[in-house]
């Protein structure tokens, strides 16, 4: 027997309450631009200060513990 | 104001969404109001994607403030990111778990071999979403089970959308000893798992 295939769209997924679209919705969330390590930002005429910059293109799963990305 | 994302082409922004330019590139940003959850956060990413925008997504789940958003703007060359996502969205791909077993009288023996056999099943899975992203040779991010489901996204252009669908459909059919199990594919999403795509191209080369 072949596997059955399934196809929802974004906007079907995010309306829909069916437990299984809701858990993959919910797997999407942690996904895309973050930042890691600390972001200081300051007023007044101080220059803006930043750590760990250089990762915030890498997607969560790919940063390592050691801020390494794979 | 909550940053979402970036983007390169900024076409007519979504209700509650405003694009700010900052030179080549667009900051797209909305208020607060409209964005205290990450749900509500995806739901206007998706907004602008699906108005044609190519976007670098702010993951939903992290709150970034505009002030923040234009600061990595400052930082990091975001066209050379934007030019690897454009007119690009995501497929994601699903297979489910059979079923935990639920049982008081299951004894530790009886439970290591349950655990090993569900194990298996989920490397199984994986197994087959890599040899799917294989067979349409685009890229893919590594599977990763979430809840009870096995997932994995695929680069795909927007153009090509309908065509890498019936290619998966067809890979499917010609095979024949998956009984019993559904592959759910969604999308087009905005590229969440590909922002770093410029990063592994440059790694690969």
């Amino acid at each position: 027997m072949a596997i059955e295939l399934q196809m929802a769209s974004a906007q079907d997924a995010l309306g829909s309450r069916d437990e299984r679209l809701v858990d993959l919705v919910d797997g999407l969330l942690d996904h895309g631009v973050v930042i890691r390590g600390e972001l200081w930002l300051t007023v007044a005429d101080v220059d803006l200060v930043f750590l760990g910059l250089d990762l915030v293109l890498a997607a969560p799963d790919k940063i390592c513990a050691t801020g390494e990305t794979g | 104001m909550i940053a979402l994302g970036w983007t390169s082409d900024a076409k007519t922004a979504p209700e509650h969404v405003t694009a700010y330019p900052y030179g080549s590139v667009d900051l797209l940003c909305t208020s607060p109001s409209h964005a205290g959850s990450a749900r509500e956060r995806l739901c206007l990413q998706t907004m602008c994607f699906d108005a044609g925008m190519s976007m670098l997504p702010i993951a939903p789940s992290h709150v970034v403030s505009r002030q923040e958003a234009v600061a990595i703007m400052q930082q990091i060359d975001l066209m050379a990111g934007l030019r690897t996502v454009q007119n690009t969205g995501q497929l994601t791909l699903s297979v489910d778990l059979p079923p935990r077993r639920q049982d008081a009288k299951q004894g530790g023996r009886s439970w290591l071999i349950a655990r090993q056999a569900e194990l298996g099943k989920s490397r199984q899975h994986a197994q087959l979403l890599r040899n799917i992203a294989e067979h349409i040779a685009l890229p893919a991010s590594d599977p990763r089970i979430k809840n009870s489901t096995v997932q994995c996204d695929i680069l795909v252009s927007r153009l090509d959308t309908a065509k890498v669908k019936d290619k998966i459909a067809q890979y499917l059919s010609s095979l024949a000893d998956h009984a019993d199990l559904t592959l759910l594919i969604t999308g087009l999403w905005p590229p969440f798992s590909f922002v770093d795509q410029q990063l592994r191209e440059e790694n690969a080369r």
